[in-house]
């Protein structure tokens, strides 16, 4: 075949040009520490990838779902406990002071304290969050009992918990019940209003009626019930979002694994490739410099 | 036999032909990076009356059907170098970003997800309006990009379309140059193939060349662009029927119009006819539909749901008049953005503050499958499209590099036949240099003669 100067130069143009464009692309993904950068990369991987990154982005919603469900759990347990602790209070009180040897002015006394102590068991009803009441069914952003221990709500038509997702397709409780913890509702005949039983006992004391201060300690015993029973529930919500952000964790590992596999560049293949570009680059140019350089331009 | 004058004549003759020998070989040294142009052959033949010696040079053709080749794969050169620049800005629109298009659809429906802890609170509120927002903006803009690129994939047509005009007017005058003065016609023959391949490069377009030298230029669907010399003319107008892009016309020599818009597949026009009426539309056409089942889907499951002021019935986004032009009138119906309470976050009336039951339905929208006619969900829609515009740069680039390295390769064979070598030259040289000393001291000798018998 005749070989003209196009032809030569051409050729050593091509090569060069080619051995550079391996060699930026090897640069890339060496710097990079991606494989796919762009979508035409890979089409097939790039599209993978994205779907992937959207079920990474979605676990993180259900971990933030979770993390948020399990701070109103925890504080709602908390202010349980100290419910609990209040009941335990009036119910000592209510005992001592359903004795016959205690006089009117005790009993007023006592009256005072288990008159702060439901004012206390108010107060924790109306726990916050930030600005949200973590008892509240509805308007998170009103407090659910009032200042006088009425409920700002019916606690017969807001019985449920609310429910958020907390997997794929997975749901769990994430609130805790102010109805099921201090109110009295239609659909359990056994509860009692917690308020109303603290406010009967003020009341009694201050008539100094011992019978009723008597029977009052049952009340208070279902009340500690109530409360309690709610908050073992809490216990069992917590263990199910624990169990969700297990999950969860689990998910996002499989799927970081996942975009990992399908874009990262595995390093010592990117540099064993890089070296190789490089080295083709080298060896393009220096083929070009013996071909370009000898003419017989040279010799005559 | 002849005599010593005969001798001398013969010298004489070596001596010119030798320089012009030189004369061919100088030229094609200095032409040996010129484009286009063909090694000229030396002929040196011998003569009987007067005994010597003649030169003449002879211009290497290049094969027809390599010419042929060679115009087809300067098409599609020509082609996918009109795409590329339009597909690498697609391909940026579509890629998986930060703010890109999957990442704010992402955001959007995690937003929906959080809200459903907290229904009440109103920065989660807001968070679901922002994202809302983002992701109308982010799809409108990926809209108007992409109609912007097809206006500047319209655009281009113009200029092609005057540079072909001129093209072909130029092969015609060159003919018409060719019949007048047939002795100049080399230089000028080199200058019509180079034009032709850069018409190629424009157009779809076949030659031929007739057997009296004429170039004949044949157009897409066999129209003839260029006979002897006259050119037929291409016209671009805005027509409503392609969108208000611009109709290519061809106008024949006795003046009958064609559209040959959908004609033209290759070349830089071809292209560009392509990318604006084929690729970019369909992009176009398919986040159109997008837009219009995300802001439809979402709109029939916002308007079930209540506001905390406990009424139903309100959209989201605002609802699309029709598919076409969803995507770029993307946007969260008026009044919403700042009524973070109006989203319908509760499934009834009696829970409309803090009730979260709709928002359960609405964020379960982002896997079921409504795109595409029920094909996908909406977040693998984004997805597939993000694969579709990378196939399509990908197939795009890989069609780039088969014309190229065809051309190359072509390129290469042709010049391997017409081009210049410069050993071959430089070898010439010296051969020729040779033989005119040898014709001088052919005539040295003579003149040695002559002297001898003048000594006589």
């Amino acid at each position: 075949m005749r070989i003209t100067q196009t032809h030569l130069h051409q050729l050593a143009n091509t090569s060069v040009r080619n051995a550079r464009e391996r060699l930026i692309e090897a640069q890339q993904v060496a710097v990079s520490g991606a494989k796919v950068t762009k979508p035409s990369d890979d089409p097939a991987l790039a599209s993978r990838a994205r779907l992937t990154r959207s079920l990474l982005a979605q676990s993180d919603s259900h971990q933030r779902n979770i993390d948020f469900g399990t701070l109103q759990l925890d504080r709602g347990e908390q202010a349980l406990a100290a419910v609990s602790n209040v009941l335990v209070r009036a119910k000592e009180l209510a005992l001592a002071m359903a004795t016959d040897t205690i006089n009117g002015t005790q009993r007023t006394l006592a009256a005072g304290e288990i008159n702060e102590l439901r004012g206390a068991a108010i107060d924790l009803a109306n726990t916050q969050i930030g600005e949200e009441y973590v008892f509240s069914h509805v308007n998170t952003t009103s407090p659910p009992v009032d200042s006088v221990g009425n409920f700002t709500y019916d606690a017969d038509l807001h019985q449920s918990v609310r429910r958020a997702e907390v997997g794929p397709a997975a749901q769990a409780e994430v609130g805790a019940s102010g109805s099921h913890a201090f109110a009295q509702r239609a659909a359990d005949p056994s509860s009692v209003d917690v308020f109303a039983v603290l406010g009967d006992l003020v009341i009694d004391l201050n008539a100094n009626d011992t019978d009723a201060i008597r029977a009052s300690v049952d009340q208070l015993n279902t009340a500690m019930d109530q409360v309690i029973a709610e908050r073992s529930r809490l216990g069992l919500r917590s263990n199910r979002l624990q169990t969700a952000s297990e999950s969860v964790q689990d998910t996002k590992t499989v799927y970081r694994k996942l975009e990992s596999d399908l874009v990262d560049a595995d390093a010592a293949e990117a540099f064993s490739y890089l070296n190789l570009a490089e080295t083709g680059l080298q060896a393009a140019l220096a083929v070009t410099a013996r071909i370009l350089g000898p003419s017989l331009l040279d010799s005559l | 036999m002849g005599g010593i004058n005969d001798i001398l004549n013969t010298g004489r003759s070596a001596l010119l032909s030798q320089q012009a020998a030189i004369s061919v070989t100088a030229r094609n040294t200095a032409n040996a990076n010129t484009v286009g142009y063909h090694k000229r052959d030396v002929i040196l033949t011998s003569q009987v009356n007067p005994r010597g010696l003649v030169a003449s040079d002879a211009r290497r053709d290049t094969d027809a059907y390599l010419a042929r080749k060679m115009l087809t794969a300067e098409g599609g050169v020509g082609s996918a170098s009109a795409k590329r620049p339009s597909l690498t800005a697609m391909e940026q629109l579509f890629a998986d970003r930060e703010g890109g298009l999957g990442d704010t659809l992402d955001a959007f429906f995690n937003a929906l997800r959080n809200l459903e802890v907290s229904p009440m609170n109103l920065d989660l509120r807001r968070n679901v309006l922002t994202t809302g927002e983002t992701v109308a903006q982010t799809v409108s803009a990926v809209a108007e990009s992409l109609t912007l690129e097809r206006r500047q994939a319209d655009q281009v047509v113009d200029g092609i379309v005057a540079r072909v005009n001129d093209l072909t007017a130029d092969i015609a005058s060159i003919n018409k140059q060719t019949s007048n003065t047939p002795a100049a016609a080399e230089e000028l023959l080199d200058r019509r193939e180079v034009l032709a391949t850069e018409l190629a490069r424009y157009v779809d377009v076949s030659t031929f060349v007739r057997g009296d030298g004429q170039m004949v230029v044949l157009f897409a669907g066999g129209s003839v662009l260029v006979d002897r010399d006259r050119a037929a003319q291409l016209t671009s107008t805005p027509d409503a029927t392609y969108g208000d892009m611009r109709r290519v016309d061809f106008v024949g020599r006795n003046g009958t119009i064609t559209d040959v818009t959908s004609k033209i597949s290759t070349g830089q026009l071809g292209g560009a006819i392509a990318l604006r009426d084929a690729t970019i539309t369909s992009f176009i056409d398919r986040l159109d539909q997008f837009a219009f089942d995300l802001a439809t889907e979402f709109n029939t499951v916002h308007r079930a749901g209540f506001g905390t002021d406990a009424s139903s019935g309100r959209n989201f986004f605002d609802p699309p008049a029709g598919v076409a032009q969803a995507a770029s009138t993307f946007a969260l119906v008026a009044g919403l953005s700042g009524n973070p309470d109006q989203i319908a976050a509760a499934s009834s009336a009696v829970n409309a503050i803090g009730g979260n039951g709709n928002l359960l339905a609405l964020q379960a929208l982002e896997d079921q499958r409504l795109a595409a006619s029920g094909v996908r969900s909406f977040v693998e829609e984004l997805a597939d499209m993000l694969g579709e515009i990378g196939r399509s740069v990908q197939s795009n680039e890989q069609a780039y590099e088969t014309a190229s390295i065809e051309s190359e390769q072509l390129i290469l064979l042709n010049a391997s036949a017409t081009g210049v070598s410069i050993d071959e030259e430089m070898i010439d040289l010296t051969r020729y240099q040779r033989g005119y000393q040898a014709g001088a001291r052919l005539i040295h000798t003579v003149n040695t003669m002559f002297d001898a018998i003048m000594q006589l």
